[in-house]
């Protein structure tokens, strides 16, 4: 038949691509001059199975398993178009020196060994070279939670219209204070649900507030307003989060959250409608550390408070409108944790440091910020910051019409706050102090920074000065995490 | 650069074999009167009726999320133009998609237009379809009217606005149900690919993302 002799003369045309591209897959044979055509069990099923089935494999997030040959065969085309664009596997961290954990991201040579494969016939090779099918845990990825809660009632997803995003108080029912190691969270209608952002509410009032799940973008900052302001808002409290594909990790080296008896859980969780109604109901489960920690850890955020206190004011059309700010660091640190937000106009995100001795370290860079992505990520390994240390944080918003994610059109001039189509922005770092004596010192440092850009803000608008106060408060009031 | 190379390579293997594109005939709406056959049986010769004008036919795949996601949308269109001569179908073109698995997908989605299993892939060959949801409007005479998306709340895959902005198959199909030409009869589709069971027409179009 036609294909018998169609498919080697193909293979050979991709094996010279190949050659050109330097995308040279391993070798089939030892006395095989020409390096063969890509083959799916011997070099795309590892890719696959590492990048793509966690979350393309039944009862996750993503549409249809990717899980065998003819599972990817019959999407091939559709494969290299997404992963050639980086749509896929979603990651939106720009590779930095530093390695995340759980990087999700495909290189120049593995995308161009898909589309070779591709092009070459998509020849499924040679059984023996298949690995074996990946394992998946079942269940509790930590094992059995401490602690297991779920909302206390279902949420309906409606069908259509734009993303969606509500804020859900859990009770958590503690009657001590508790040390908090991970929080692993499980979408009951996973094809809707994107993202959560985890906060506690310390005083546990937001539970008993009728409605708070639909007071405003960012917890009850409204209505809240001098009752604390609870929710994912400035002060909330992080407890981490969790995004599609996200495993649930622990904080390294044995740190904890402390969670103090009576907090709520908050869980900000954001929607995306799928054509049809469905009910969401989380099941949230906590892993308590046995005893206090020996070591503490705390945050900088920059520009402080989300950046209530730079003077976001974006003009209508604006495409590159940037917010900086730098802090230094009074003492030795290891960072492990980096996060950024915004809003929908958010465009890029870095963060870098600058050792006393000149080098420069990347700790963030994001080029396509997207709302829908806000990951929490973690370093594989602690990256030691010396004191002397300058953090170097900048933001940049894309308030024009070019901006699909704009909510409005023709766009309109934006402020900071806590709406929707209002914006914030900063990146905040997750630290340890090398010697836990200096955390005080440290804590004490950004506190100054934090009040030194509240005191220029109140200069320029005198009415700010009891919003600022309390903003102050909050974000000083950081025991463990100040976020 | 790499690619064209290649695709001309592949050009010139088709070439040297003919027989290959045996199945890349040339996509001809207006060969066969249209015959269509939904999931309970009924087949239906829409243009018998002198009143229909076109037929709007929409290409889904039952996972893939960006045609999911319109089927509310698309419902609403079919309760819109019911009476006006434009008759909506949903057209699954992928052969592994089973009348029972059909018929799931119109149950959870709702589906209330008629939903033709298309196995042999005619219709989408027919009038070109390579995408879900991907919708086209056809005259008569098999001449395309509208060929692309429904609207642009998607700007890219995985990105998407907060409402969309042109509604371009609903313009679209107000203007064939009044007669009138559409003011932009061509748009670019986004989603998934229908999986053709063979990579016919290779040789001829570039697996690059189209541009109709
Ligand atoms: C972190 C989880 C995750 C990983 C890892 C992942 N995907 Fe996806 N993928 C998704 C989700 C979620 C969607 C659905 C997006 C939506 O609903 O809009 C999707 C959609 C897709 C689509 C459909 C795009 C469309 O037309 O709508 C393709 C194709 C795809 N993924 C391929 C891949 C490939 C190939 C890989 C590995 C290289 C991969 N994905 C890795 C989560 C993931």
């Amino acid at each position: 038949m036609h294909r018998l002799t169609f498919r080697p003369l193909a293979a050979t045309a991709a094996a010279l691509t190949l050659i050109i591209a330097g995308a040279v897959p391993r070798s089939a044979g030892a006395n095989d001059e020409k390096p063969a055509a890509p083959t799916f069990n011997r070099d795309v099923a590892p890719i696959v199975f590492a990048q793509c089935a966690p979350c393309h494999r039944p009862g996750e997030a993503a549409p249809f398993a990717l899980l065998t040959y003819q599972d990817v065969k019959k999407r091939a085309d559709l494969v290299t178009a997404v992963t050639a664009s980086r749509y896929m596997p979603p990651w939106h961290a720009e590779p930095i020196a530093t390695a995340f954990h759980g990087e999700r991201r495909l290189t120049d040579d593995q995308i161009e060994l898909l589309r070779a494969w591709v092009d070459a016939g998509m020849p499924e090779g040679d059984a023996a070279d298949l690995p074996p099918q990946p394992e998946f845990t079942p269940g509790w990825q930590l094992g059995q939670p401490d602690l297991i809660v779920q909302m206390s009632e279902e949420f309906e997803v409606p069908a259509d219209g734009p993303d969606l995003y509500r804020n859900f108080a859990i009770p958590l029912g503690l009657t001590e204070d508790k040390w908090v190691r991970a929080v692993e969270f499980r979408p009951s209608a996973p094809t809707v649900v994107h993202h959560s952002l985890f906060f506690l509410d310390p005083t546990g009032q937001a539970s008993r507030e009728p409605g708070f799940a639909r007071l405003s973008f960012e917890g009850a900052a409204r209505r809240g307003r001098g009752q604390g302001d609870l929710g994912g808002g400035s002060n909330g409290r992080s407890l981490g989060g969790w995004a599609v594909g996200a495993s649930p990790l622990p904080l390294p080296a044995g740190l904890a959250f402390r969670v103090p008896a009576g907090a709520d859980l908050i869980l900000s969780t954001h929607f995306h409608p799928s054509g049809t109604v469905e009910r969401e109901r989380s099941v949230v489960g906590i892993y308590f550390a046995d005893k206090k920690p020996e070591r503490s850890f705390t945050g900088v955020q920059l520009p402080p408070v989300f950046g209530a206190l730079a003077g976001v004011e974006i003009p209508a059309g604006e495409k590159r409108y940037t917010k900086t700010d730098s802090f230094t660091l009074p003492v030795a640190v290891d960072a492990f944790g980096v996060n950024s937000h915004a809003h929908y106009l958010g465009k890029e995100m870095e963060l870098t440091a600058t050792l006393p001795n000149g080098e420069a370290i990347d700790l963030l860079r994001i080029n396509d910020f997207d709302f829908n992505w806000q990951e929490q990520y973690q370093y594989e390994e602690f990256v030691r910051l010396p004191a002397g240390t300058r953090l170097e944080a900048r933001v940049t918003w894309d308030n024009s019409a070019d901006n699909p994610r704009n909510p409005s059109n023709p766009p309109v001039a934006v402020k900071w706050g806590r709406e929707s189509t209002d914006e914030m922005g900063s990146v905040s770092l997750r630290m340890m102090p090398v010697d836990e004596a200096d955390l005080e010192l440290l804590q004490q440092s950004y506190r100054d920074h934090v009040r030194a850009a509240a005191r220029e803000r109140m200069s320029q608008r005198p009415a700010w000065r009891e919003r600022l106060k309390r903003w102050i408060a909050a974000s000083a009031s950081n025991d463990e995490a100040v976020e | 650069m790499l690619r064209t190379a290649t695709i001309a390579l592949l050009l010139t293997l088709h070439a040297a074999f003919p027989a290959m594109t045996r199945a890349a005939a040339p996509a001809d709406a207006t060969a066969a009167p249209w015959s269509l056959t939904d999931l309970a049986g009924q087949t239906r010769q829409p243009f018998n009726d002198p009143t229909t004008r076109a037929l709007a036919l929409v290409f889904i795949t039952p996972d893939c999320p960006i045609a999911n996601f319109y089927q509310p949308t698309l419902r609403k269109l079919g309760e819109e133009f019911a009476d006006s001569g434009v008759p909506l179908f949903m057209i699954h073109s992928d052969p592994d998609v089973t009348a029972d698995a059909a018929q799931r997908h119109v149950e959870k989605f709702e589906i209330t237009a008629p939903v033709i299993l298309d196995h042999a892939q005619s219709i989408a060959r027919r009038v070109d379809a390579k995408i879900t949801p991907e919708a086209i409007i056809v005259d008569r005479a098999g001449k395309i009217l509208y060929r692309g998306r429904i609207d642009n709340f998607y700007e890219a895959l995985g990105r998407k606005r907060r409402a969309a902005t042109e509604h371009d198959f609903h313009d679209a199909l107000a203007a064939v149900a009044d007669g009138r030409p559409v003011a932009n009869p061509v748009t670019k589709a986004l989603g998934c690919h229908i999986p053709f069971a063979e990579k016919a027409g290779e040789g001829e179009a570039p697996a690059e993302p189209r541009t109709p």
